[in-house]
């Protein structure tokens, strides 16, 4: 099975986009960090681009995996999924991608976003990685997804296995699995891993992990100093950034922002009425749902226990590759996706308490089964140890069709009614 | 269909309604423990030399709502889960003692998860199973095992010697010996036993005292000398895809004219085709090496190990046709499929790809598209 030659990268298109959605935002500012985050975004894909004009190499990888080490052998990055389902927003072809995908023979219970990316390889949407790194990181389907990638495309490539709890011997099993990585980016490319760059990204990646604490001790402040964007951003900006002096700077200027907030005793939104617990991710292509849940009902994300929480865990730029394995244990979603139960829902507890929320709302992606698979039992224990309502949201991560947005207005119009009764 | 020989018929009973069936209540009343396993990556012979009985954790052989399941596990869990989720909340599995999974998919892990939560049950064990067949997985695989064998010596009390296991090994060695001598007799032209018969027997054979499993199915080797399952000529099928027990579904498929002469399954050939190599000094690293070795899952890497498995068995059981079922939110499989299916085309074996839920038999739907199926092979044949 190969890539039909189908169309063009449709990266240009995407970077013309995100440069418009920019200037839009230059000429309307808000919060500086939601400019940077543009800015980013359009460096990002630029990047990949210049790449591949440049024929530099690329490697293609799914989510979580160690872009320090991809930055220490000095390789363009891209992110699978994020650059497929980036894609698939701004070009506005869900139906097209998820069409290929059906005739490719994933069934429509797949993970839509590895359809999505199953359907971008097919139809010749990405640049061509050189080859490919895959983890299972953070599901079933990130573990999968690699194999019909390499076979579409004919390139090498290595999965990451990451074990599923937090042990000693399990840390040490996956940095022999990062050292196998190091020996395959060497071969691949026939150059020698830089430690001391490699090390340089690790400090770096510890430091943007202590920017994140920091933030989250800020956001435990009444009222609430973040937007709800702000998470959304963090989060794609750690997933594409880690290991970088941008992703420093991004999270510095937002910890800034909040702290200023803080120090003025103001909120990220003129009046808060609910403090909200988010759980698991938003639907991508509504995004404005946190928008209008702002607007309409005052109601904030104070805290996201599956996207922006980091148990502990600090990095050592001298044990470079340990560092990276151990990161994967503790750092925020895989620890979460990836791990016993417990984790995520004494996490979700602890988190309800120290950030007064009032309810809390569980985006329940179809396509999602480790983190649905827990919904009653998070359900159960926010009730019964913190006394607070959830709501699920059936939703589509990425696939619109599913539950508009519509929809799910109406379904959390009912929840903060009900929540505004119980005040 | 032939008469099922004696040795059957007694299967079948001590099995019937599981997993309220006799032989597990039998072991149960004289006062000893039962430890259910999520996984073919569970090593049975840990819990048989701890004096337990180790049972294979099943759902329902039927497709229903799973209304009680569908409360605690989100629908979009593999319907295997929530099936033996809804039977312990119907309070099906109330003599188990322990349960033991394998964090293998999110399936089996979350099913791990909520049963902690929520079916009081006195040992509950996970194992973390890499998904390579490397030197660094092995090691890291047997500790858990040593890490398992030392939670269920706390728990049972006793200590699990190498005698135990070495034990615990020859008679599980020996299952699996008399299970592939009864799939040889399938590579014949009209074989004595049927695909549907032959997944009742291999479900059997984790539902019940493995001593008793082999003296029957000893019996049954003899007692199918001279039959023929299924009068032929068939187009010969096989099955591969999600876990599978009911045995109703096979039958459906060879009650549309077919017989089912093998299959890549992990209630079928997965569970038993490779054996504990029992020379060895250490049994407990033996067990270790082969339970990560065993043809493998689709959630194993690299995936082609899988595949060359099939390959093997297709011109080993002379295969004309692949019958593919996965169950909706089976993820690793479903995964899979699109390669699987080209390979199979390339070396002209075609495949009927079925989304099912698990349990279910014969329906409508499934008979139209076997049929169908049939129809198509045939008259490849007859070209």
């Amino acid at each position: 099975m190969t890539v039909a030659t189908l169309a063009k990268p449709r990266i240009q298109q995407m970077v013309k986009i995100l440069e418009n959605i920019l200037a839009h935002r230059h000429k309307n500012p808000t919060y500086a960090s939601e400019e940077l985050y543009y800015e980013l975004m359009v460096k990002y894909y630029r990047r990949i681009m210049e790449a591949v004009e440049q024929e530099r190499t690329i490697v293609g990888h799914t989510v979580m995996s160690p872009l320090e080490v991809f930055y220490g052998m000095g390789i363009v990055p891209m992110h699978l999924e994020s650059t497929s389902m980036m894609m698939a927003i701004l070009l506005g072809n869900y139906a097209e991608f998820f069409d290929a995908a059906r005739s490719f023979g994933l069934t429509p219970e797949t993970c839509s976003a590895h359809r999505l990316l199953a359907a971008t390889v097919i139809q010749n949407s990405l640049p061509r990685p050189d080859f490919i790194v895959w983890t299972n990181q953070v599901c079933d389907n990130t573990s999968k997804s690699g194999d019909a990638i390499l076979d579409l495309y004919e390139i090498p490539g290595i999965f990451l296995d990451r074990p599923y709890r937090y042990t000693t011997r399990e840390v040490e099993y996956f940095t022999k699995e990062l050292k196998r990585l190091v020996q395959f980016l060497e071969e691949q490319t026939g150059q020698k891993m830089d430690y001391d760059r490699l090390s340089e990204a690790v400090a770096r990646s510890q430091r943007v992990t202590e920017l994140y604490r920091e933030i989250a001790e800020l956001r435990r402040n009444i009222p609430a100093p973040a937007r709800n964007r702000c998470f959304l951003n963090s989060m794609v900006v750690e997933w594409l950034y880690a290991g970088t002096q941008e992703a420093v700077e991004y999270f510095e200027l937002v910890r800034d922002e909040i702290k200023e907030r803080v120090d003025k005793g103001v909120g990220g939104i003129p009046e808060e009425r609910f403090r909200i617990l988010t759980l698991f991710l938003p639907p991508s292509y509504e995004w404005k749902l946190m928008d209008w849940m702002e607007q309409e009902y005052g109601a904030v994300s104070v805290m996201e226990p599956y996207c922006s929480w980091w148990a502990k865990g600090d990095m050592d730029p001298a044990k470079p590759l340990e560092s990276i394995a151990e990161k994967s244990f503790y750092r925020s979603l895989v620890r979460q996706m990836h791990g016993p139960s417990e984790g995520i829902i004494e996490d979700a507890v602890q988190a309800a308490i120290d950030y007064k929320a009032d309810g809390s709302i569980y985006f329940a992606h179809i396509g999602c089964r480790q983190a649905c698979a827990l919904i009653r039992s998070m359900k159960d224990a926010l009730k019964d140890d913190v006394g607070i309502p959830m709501i699920a949201l059936d939703c589509d991560i990425i696939d619109p069709s599913l539950s508009p947005g519509e929809e799910m207005r109406g379904k959390l119009e009912g929840f903060f009614e009900m929540l505004e009764d119980t005040k | 269909m032939t008469a099922v020989p004696e040795s059957m018929a007694k299967i079948k009973d001590l099995c019937n309604d599981f997993p309220q069936s006799r032989a597990i209540l039998d072991w149960k009343k004289e006062g000893k423990k039962v430890v259910a396993w999520v996984c073919t990556y569970v090593p049975e012979e840990v819990i048989m030399a701890a004096g337990i009985l180790p049972i294979r954790m099943g759902g329902i052989n039927r497709e229903l709502e799973l209304e009680q399941a569908n409360a605690y596990l989100y629908i979009n869990t593999c319907s295997f889960a929530r099936s033996c989720l809804d039977l312990a909340l119907r309070k099906q599995y109330d003599y188990l003692d322990g349960l033991a999974a394998g964090a293998t998919c999110d399936g089996s892990r979350r099913l791990f998860d909520v049963w902690k939560n929520y079916i009081p049950t006195p040992f509950l064990h996970i194992l973390s199973v890499p998904r390579k067949f490397t030197e660094d997985a092995h090691q890291l695989y047997r500790e858990e095992v040593e890490e398992f064998k030392g939670h269920l010596e706390k728990f049972a009390g006793i200590k699990i010697t190498d005698q135990g296991l070495k034990e615990a090994i020859q008679v599980c060695n020996e299952t699996r010996q008399l299970l592939h001598q009864l799939y040889a007799l399938r590579k014949v032209d009209n074989p004595p036993i049927s695909g549907a018969e032959a997944l009742e027997i291999t479900n059997a054979s984790y539902r019940m005292p493995k001593p008793q499993f082999n003296d029957l199915l000893r019996q049954l080797l003899q007692e199918l000398k001279g039959r023929v399952a299924l009068p032929g000529p068939r187009p010969r099928l096989m099955i591969n895809g999600s876990i599978l027990n009911n045995h109703e579904f096979i039958q459906a498929v060879e009650k549309a004219g077919s017989i089912v002469v093998i299959d890549e399954l992990c209630t079928g050939t997965r569970y038993f085709w490779r054996l504990v190599e029992n020379n060895k000094v250490d049994p407990l690293a033996a067990i270790a090496r082969r339970y990560l070795d065993n043809t493998p899952c689709a959630r194993m890497n690299p995936w082609d190990v899988r595949l060359e498995h099939v390959l093997n068995m297709i011109k080993e059981y002379r295969v004309q046709g692949a019958v593919t079922e996965i169950i909706r939110y089976c993820v690793p499989y479903a995964h899979d499929e699109p390669l699987l299916r080209e390979r199979l085309n390339q070396i002209g074996v075609p495949v009927l790809e079925l989304d099912v839920e698990y349990g279910m038999g014969e329906t409508g739907q499934i008979k139209t598209r076997v049929e169908a199926f049939l129809e198509m092979l045939q008259g490849r044949e007859a070209r």
